[in-house]
């Protein structure tokens, strides 16, 4: 029996050499989620929102009951950093919400045009830390003060054997404001004042991939998370697309590669129609995430092996479907789509997935 | 001096020639329903621009503010010529235990502005208000979505519930992770990806062109 030492290096082998292209004993399988593990466990969401500690507990804790997966998209929920990331509230179960609901973001207009004024003027960083703390109310003391168990987090997941699938992560600039001032009055700034909101977002990109090249020093990740969340294609024109989205996600993606890192491009929402652009990245250099709705064979036909598919067995499926469905429908995934290949649910393990459907998707790649 | 095209600008969503047509148009002494179906001629240009992929929910969040703003233009004229008389009406809301409403609210928009009259229960609406908004305001269609997974089953349940209280009204599901399987999960009519998909059901459901 393998060491879970041995298990971690034969696992993260694995998964540098799908990246790669390289031929390997079995597509790799990755679980991503968060409150699917606590019910899992039988962990109340609220409970398991209470504190970092406790959900990396609960998801490390589930994870050992489904056997040969190669690792996991997150240590612990990141529910509460939500604001930090889209600049809205948050409603939390025990807090705003009945105690075993699930968390979800309250967006509305909490950020004005006025403040794309403020930012210019002043930077984003002061901005930003009044916006969190004064207008949002977010605790950033105490977020902070819990992110500093999340090194340990990934120790105690290598520890078990399993691969942290990206311990660095970051968003798309453009998601800041979509979220702060709302996604439809975004829009409608992108039509009345877009030199004004790419000005914005040119100062808050700068200043944010700066932070973001140093955590990368420090972390040294095989592969790190982006995420530009809402910029899937099927949302924007193309002017609008290249010009609020895929400049930001690029210069984004392009300096986690300078730095040595592999870009993981978590694509939601259906991007078809700009699958060309992502050939201008670096070969072999991202890896493509996929959540069902951007059509995944039509991603390998355009992408061939310039850059590794992730997903995407859609959320409906694990939800809803018999563990017969799930399987045959990842079962393809990995007869079709390897090398290259990982296997995954699209976004997250939704939190009414049964077991059984998620046994089903890590035994279409193990085999077991 | 030539009447502003205001169908075209609707369509190419020039705002500013949209408001310097309605002004010029009531001062004109065109009757404000006139004018109101000039807008419509332009909105629906811009769902056959939306559904030939030209145009993309950027446009169509961008035609619905134009809309509003040259709707609101014409006021109190609008009511004083009849032009409230709506073509339909639908019941819409987010079902009970999830909050999320941008797509919710981009189809009340697309309706209002199709000649629809819909009553927006808001979100995380409790099976019963749906119920009690189809005795109270007879709808031909109800309209229900969610983002979360978690809400299929509490979905389920109020398509049920409907269903239960009046059987001739046709029900339409969306959001974010619905598609066919999870309409034919809840039991629902018509499982719509988009606002026009919305806007096609209704005009069938009630039987206009």
């Amino acid at each position: 029996m393998k060491t879970a030492q041995q298990l971690l290096k034969e696992r993260t082998e694995r998964l540098r050499k799908t990246i790669a292209f390289e031929k390997t004993d079995r597509a790799p399988v990755f679980l991503n989620g968060d409150a699917f593990f606590a019910k899992h466990v039988g962990m109340k969401l609220s409970e398991f929102c209470a504190t970092m500690k406790a959900s990396h507990k609960a998801i490390l804790d589930s994870f050992k009951d489904f056997g040969d997966v190669d690792g996991t998209g997150s240590t612990f929920a990141t529910a509460t950093m939500f604001p930090l990331m889209f600049y809205t509230r948050i409603k939390l179960p025990g807090r705003e919400l009945p105690g075993d609901t699930l968390w979800q973001l309250d967006e509305r207009e909490m950020m004005t045009v006025a403040d794309y004024d403020t930012i210019l003027n002043k930077g984003w960083k002061d901005f930003s830390y009044d916006y969190l703390k004064n207008r949002l109310g977010i605790d950033l003391d105490s977020l902070v003060a819990q992110l500093t168990d999340v090194p340990q987090f990934k120790k105690n997941f290598e520890a078990a054997g399993y691969v942290v699938y990206s311990p660095s992560a970051s968003i798309t600039v453009n998601e800041f404001l979509s979220g702060g001032r709302s996604f439809p009055k975004f829009m409608r700034d992108l039509f009345k004042m877009p030199d004004k909101v790419e000005a914005v977002l040119d100062v808050i990109l700068e200043e944010t991939l700066a932070d973001f090249r140093q955590q990368i020093r420090a972390v040294k990740p095989l592969v790190v998370f982006i995420s530009p969340a809402r910029g899937a294609s099927q949302f924007y024109s193309p002017k609008l697309w290249e010009r609020f989205v895929w400049k930001y996600l690029k210069a984004t993606a392009e300096m986690v590669i300078e730095e040595g890192a592999v870009a993981d491009l978590h694509i939601d929402g259906n991007w078809e129609r700009d699958l060309e652009y992502f050939k201008t990245l670096p070969r072999q250099k991202c890896i493509f995430e996929l959540d069902g709705a951007t059509n995944i064979y039509k991603s390998r036909e355009v992408l061939g092996d310039h850059m590794c598919i992730k997903g995407d067995v859609p959320a409906a499926l694990l939800a809803l479907s018999t563990p017969d469905e799930v399987y045959n429908y990842s079962a393809k995934l990995v007869k079709d789509l390897g090398p290259g290949f990982i296997l995954a649910s699209g976004c997250t393990i939704p939190p009414n997935a049964t077991d059984e459907n998620v046994k089903a998707m890590i035994a279409a790649a193990t085999g077991k | 001096m030539a009447k502003t095209d205001l169908a075209k600008a609707m369509a190419e969503l020039d705002e500013e020639l949209v408001v310097a047509g309605v002004t010029e148009q009531l001062a004109g002494d065109v009757p404000a329903i006139d004018v109101l179906a000039q807008l419509q001629q332009g909105m629906e240009q811009v769902g056959k621009l939306y559904e030939a992929g030209d145009y993309y929910l950027s446009e169509l969040i961008m035609s619905a503010d134009v809309f509003s703003t040259a709707a609101e233009l014409l006021g109190s004229a609008l009511t004083a010529d009849g032009a409230s008389k709506k073509l339909g009406t639908m019941v819409l809301g987010t079902v009970k235990d999830d909050i999320h409403d941008i797509g919710k609210n981009i189809v009340a928009t697309i309706l209002n502005c199709n000649g629809f009259q819909v009553v927006d229960l808001g979100v995380d609406v409790p099976i019963s208000d749906f119920v009690a908004a189809i005795k109270t305001h007879k709808p031909q269609v109800v309209g229900m979505c969610c983002l979360l997974t978690t809400a299929f089953d509490v979905m389920k349940a109020t398509v049920a519930a409907v269903k239960m209280a009046d059987s001739s009204v046709t029900i339409l599901v969306g959001g974010g992770p619905v598609d066919a399987s999870v309409c034919k999960y809840v039991g629902a009519d018509k499982y719509c990806r988009n606002a026009y998909d919305a806007v096609a059901a209704i005009r069938k459901a009630v039987g206009v062109n």
